[in-house]
């Protein structure tokens, strides 16, 4: 019997030393995730990358593995993520065939609501006695999760809170956005799908497709120029704003 | 596929040259973008292998992203000290986000109205 256990022991420590096993996890928890998505009828509040996350933390909590020693084995996910956002150049160049007469107002309004939604939130947590930190990470809001990654390590800030306050507010975005919107401009299809691209990035996307085409037309087009505007702006503001 | 992957791989590494060569404090891989965005306009749209590979890296990023979200498992402390203040500015931040969009959208429309009435 003790000989069985010692088998055992030997195999799952050669499992979980192995530097795949973290891949696996990882791999294993968004497929897990994925199809609780799918069963749950795509809500935005079972969004695969927040369950996957969830089951990998618990994982590595009972495991008693760290995220220096599961970082440093998936890292190569993480560099990816660049080529995802030179990939946002492709809906981005559908989009812009799709706008037409609208292009001012709809620029415009990317411009304002990008700029208010960012400053809003920097504004109110610095009031409520929100730290540096908290602040800085906030100024990556409202772009897509991928890019605020790779700009809040451009601009110093904290990148996995920089990553939990984007994965929320597009959660909070898709749930609330088109309600707020409808007490202003009902049955405009293509100015909700602006508001969402622009205050609540992919998630608020996923959400305006639900809607509609044109409505997630104009939310891929106002998620990437926001994104776009705000990657080049940023980082020029905060070095004026912060010395 | 893999054509287009090293094209997408391509357009990254230019856009790090372009940021190294002029200290633009914005990421590679945003100028990479807009590179590949001008080739797009330039090719009208004719890239299919870029488009094939970039469709499939746009499909994986939540995936691509679990390992630097996990790190919220390490700001347990922060997130607690903090609470109240995020969680006010993400929600005053979404309204006053929505209704920004919204009244821009609003007051601008006429704008688009007349312009293309005039063309």
């Amino acid at each position: 019997m003790s000989e069985l256990m010692a088998l055992w022991h030997q195999a799952s420590s050669a499992v979980l030393t192995h530097q795949l096993f973290p891949l696996f996890l990882t791999l294993s928890a968004y497929a897990v995730a994925t199809w609780l998505y799918r069963k749950a009828g795509q809500s935005p509040f079972v969004h695969p990358l927040v369950l996957s996350v969830a089951m990998v933390i618990v994982a590595l909590k009972g495991l008693g593995m760290s995220y220096a020693h599961y970082f440093e084995a998936t890292k190569f996910l993480h560099w990816m993520l660049g080529l995802s956002i030179v990939s946002l150049a492709i809906p981005l160049y559908t989009e812009l065939q799709h706008v037409g007469a609208r292009w001012r107002s709809t620029l415009a309004a990317i411009l304002v609501g990008g700029v208010v939604s960012v400053v809003t939130a920097m504004l109110v947590a610095h009031w409520l006695g929100g730290n540096r930190e908290l602040v800085l990470a906030l100024s990556t809001k409202s772009v897509t999760t991928a890019l605020a990654t790779v700009l809040a390590h451009e601009v110093g800030a904290n990148v996995a809170l920089a990553a939990t306050i984007v994965l929320v507010t597009g959660l909070l975005g898709a749930v609330v956005g088109p309600w707020i919107f409808h007490r202003l401009l009902p049955g405009d299809d293509a100015g909700l799908g602006t508001a969402l691209g622009t205050c609540a990035h992919a998630i608020g996307t996923s959400r305006a497709l639900q809607i509609g085409e044109t409505c997630g037309a104009f939310s891929a087009l106002a998620m990437g120029l926001n994104g776009l505007l705000t990657a080049l702006l940023l980082p020029i503001l905060l070095a004026w704003c912060w010395g | 596929m893999i054509q287009g992957m090293a094209l997408l791989v391509a357009g990254q590494l230019m856009g790090e040259a372009v940021v190294a060569v002029t200290g633009l404090p914005v990421p590679g891989s945003v100028v990479g973008m807009v590179l590949v965005l001008l080739a797009l306009l330039a090719r009208k749209g004719h890239l299919p292998e870029l488009r094939r590979a970039g469709s499939t890296m746009l499909l994986l990023v939540p995936l691509l992203l679990v390992p630097v979200s996990v790190g919220i498992m390490e700001q347990a402390d922060l997130l607690r000290a903090n609470w109240w203040p995020l969680t006010v500015a993400l929600l005053v931040s979404i309204v006053a986000g929505m209704l920004a969009t919204g009244l821009t959208i609003r007051w601008l429309r006429k704008l688009d109205g007349k312009q293309s009435h005039d063309v």
